[in-house]
């Protein structure tokens, strides 16, 4: 586990930059792994990934339609399948930190952002990285 | 939750209490005897406009057919025959008199129960005659001709109320003349309502026709009971993807949303009938039972990632998040994932209950997954469907150029039709019961679902070999 998700994942979030591009790339990765990570996993397991990963792609969309050009120029980690079931709770703890990281950068940029219409956008995608990260970790099932 | 039949049982319950009293009862003043000419000139004339009602969407539907250029089907003549019949009776004046006083009386009563029943029918069509729902568009012109020989049946019990009606009408002392001129022997129309309700009506013993089975199109929540409250959002969700094939254009992230309910309903209804999704081993792909709602869930999983790949390009202007969310609190409370315990066995009620809610939310889930691949393909067709190129499958950048140059630009693309065409299969695969061997029985207690009357003998045998 710790070689195919933790490293480039431990990357992603200490490099990702504070701006739209950071938030987007970090959503993305734990959007795109979590939709993997439910995969992996038995179904029934998976339930609460998926409302997860739900979450997560709804930020990522609030994400584009204030910024319409992020899914072209943004780093797009993908997260692959997890081989080993065992590796789900740290799966798990990996997402809820890139989600973590999403809506620390979020807070960051919200405070900064003078444009009203992007405040809402950025309000919107904390919204849903909370209840996304509520569900990843199973605080909410 | 009421339903056409309800309302139509209800009438026909008030039409024989309003008969009733003429057989030991005299009416004891002229007035009175004249409220109850009205009151039963008031049911003839709901039957009317009610028959009038069906007849409607019936007739646009039968343009242009051989049976229509052959001349209309006897039901249909001798609903026309009828309905004029009975207006030259009681007039035309719109609304009727009766419509302007509060129903007191059994007739009245029944009088509003069907024009109640054909508001209802009314409103699952557009004024063209095109269906608003899917309960809707699960009626056919058979199911009309069907509705239209019970009100024959209902016009008959009416009609025959006529003779008994008119002799204490004399007895009370109306003059005669009066009574030959409100009541003037309908013998005439009650044979064509005869002849009307001995029309086959093409119904078979278990199955409830479609239009009896039409419930409302607003779908209250009824939140005080989670077994209602499963049927009545899983219902609320199969009209929000319906209306979504009108208008698909910013569907992409309600469908991708509604895919993780199809990913819960399978796997809570799995862990009912004791599948154990947390713990037990992954079924093979020939799996039946429990296991085969397992491996439904697992392609509502394939759906939901192959969905992921498209660009929203605008947010839905109406979502289902407060049922998707509703649904996620519901389901666990009703069925627990971590269940170790077959629960579709018990023979407690309150268990059956909560089984066939549960298989009624299953067979909703392949209506859902018929409309959401009906709104994707009209999206995929308007062509403003997008992607990021790096998010393409090897496979299919792999032989060609265009695609694996985009992709190494990251460039967003309209995706290949191989993709789209995946998608679609990728619906196919949700939208039959992943169950196929079912009795028939209705399960919830909501109004019925073309699906949900296969659904209570969901006794967990032959799942679909090929899948």
């Amino acid at each position: 586990m710790s070689t195919t998700w933790t490293q480039p994942a431990q990357t992603l979030i200490s490099e990702a930059t504070a701006g739209w591009e950071g938030i987007w790339s970090l959503t993305y990765a734990a959007g795109f792994g979590a939709l993997n990570l439910a995969m992996s996993v038995p179904l029934g397991v998976g339930v609460s990934i998926s409302y997860a990963a739900m979450d997560f792609r709804d930020a990522q969309d609030e994400l584009e339609w204030a910024r319409p050009n992020l899914r072209a120029i943004a780093t797009a980690l993908r997260l692959g399948h997890v081989r080993d079931v065992d590796d789900t709770a740290e799966a798990r703890a990996i997402l809820d930190q890139l989600a973590a990281a999403a809506l620390d950068r979020a807070a960051g940029l919200a405070e900064i952002e003078l444009d009203l219409s992007d405040q809402a956008a950025l309000s919107r995608v904390m919204s849903r990285l909370i209840t996304g990260r509520a569900k990843v970790t199973g605080r909410w099932a | 939750m009421t339903t056409y039949a309800d309302l139509l049982a209800g009438t026909a319950k008030q039409i024989r209490a309003g008969a009733e009293p003429l057989r030991t009862d005299r009416l004891w003043t002229a007035d009175e005897a004249l409220d109850a000419i009205g009151d039963f000139h008031a049911v003839l004339d709901a039957i009317a406009s009610h028959t009038r009602r069906l007849l409607w969407p019936a007739q646009i539907r039968r343009i242009g057919l051989t049976s229509h250029r052959d001349g209309a089907p006897p039901s249909e003549r001798a609903a026309i025959a009828l309905a004029a019949g009975i207006e030259t009776l009681v007039g035309e004046a719109r609304p009727h008199p009766s419509q302007l006083d509060p129903g007191t009386t059994p007739w009245r009563q029944a009088a509003m129960g069907l024009r109640a029943a054909a508001d209802l029918v009314a409103t699952h069509f557009h004024f063209d005659g095109r269906p608003r729902t899917p309960d809707a568009a699960a009626i056919n012109t058979c199911a009309l001709d069907a509705g239209l020989v019970q009100l024959g049946r209902l016009a008959a019990t009416v009609l025959a109320a006529e003779d008994p009606l008119a002799l204490r009408a004399l007895q009370a002392g109306v003059r005669k003349a009066v009574v030959g001129k409100q009541l003037p022997a309908l013998g005439r129309l009650a044979d064509l309502a005869r002849d009307l309700s001995a029309v086959d009506d093409g119904r078979s013993s278990d199955t409830m026709p479609p239009l009896e089975a039409l419930p409302q199109t607003w779908t209250p929540i009824r939140t005080d009971d989670p077994v209602t409250e499963l049927g009545d959002r899983m219902h609320r969700l199969r009209q929000a993807t319906f209306d979504m094939t009108a208008d698909p254009a910013d569907a992409l992230a309600t469908l991708r949303d509604i895919t993780t309910i199809g990913i819960a309903v399978h796997a809570h209804t799995a862990a009912f009938h004791g599948a154990q999704p947390i713990a037990g081993p992954e079924p093979t792909l020939c799996a039946r039972g429990a296991e085969a709602l397992v491996l439904r869930g697992r392609a509502w999983q394939a759906l939901h990632r192959e969905l992921s790949r498209f660009l929203t390009l605008t947010p839905p202007r109406a979502t289902v998040r407060d049922d998707l969310i509703a649904l996620a609190c519901l389901l666990p409370t009703l069925a627990p994932l971590d269940a170790r315990a077959n629960s579709a066995t018990l023979a407690a009620q309150a268990s059956r209950r909560v089984g066939a809610s549960l298989n009624g939310a299953v067979a909703t889930m392949t209506d859902i997954g018929e409309h959401s691949a009906a709104a994707f393909a009209a999206i995929a067709s308007t062509g403003t469907l997008r992607l990021n190129a790096r998010d393409l499958p090897r496979d299919l950048v792999a032989d060609d150029p265009n695609l694996a140059e985009a992709k190494l630009r990251s460039a967003l693309i309209a995706p290949p039709a191989a993709l789209t065409n995946a998608v679609i299969g990728a619906f196919d695969d949700v939208c039959a019961h992943p169950i196929r061997a079912l009795a028939s029985m209705a399960t919830t207690d909501r109004g019925h679902s073309q699906a949900e009357p296969q659904v209570e003998a969901m006794k967990l045998v032959l799942a679909d070999p090929d899948r």
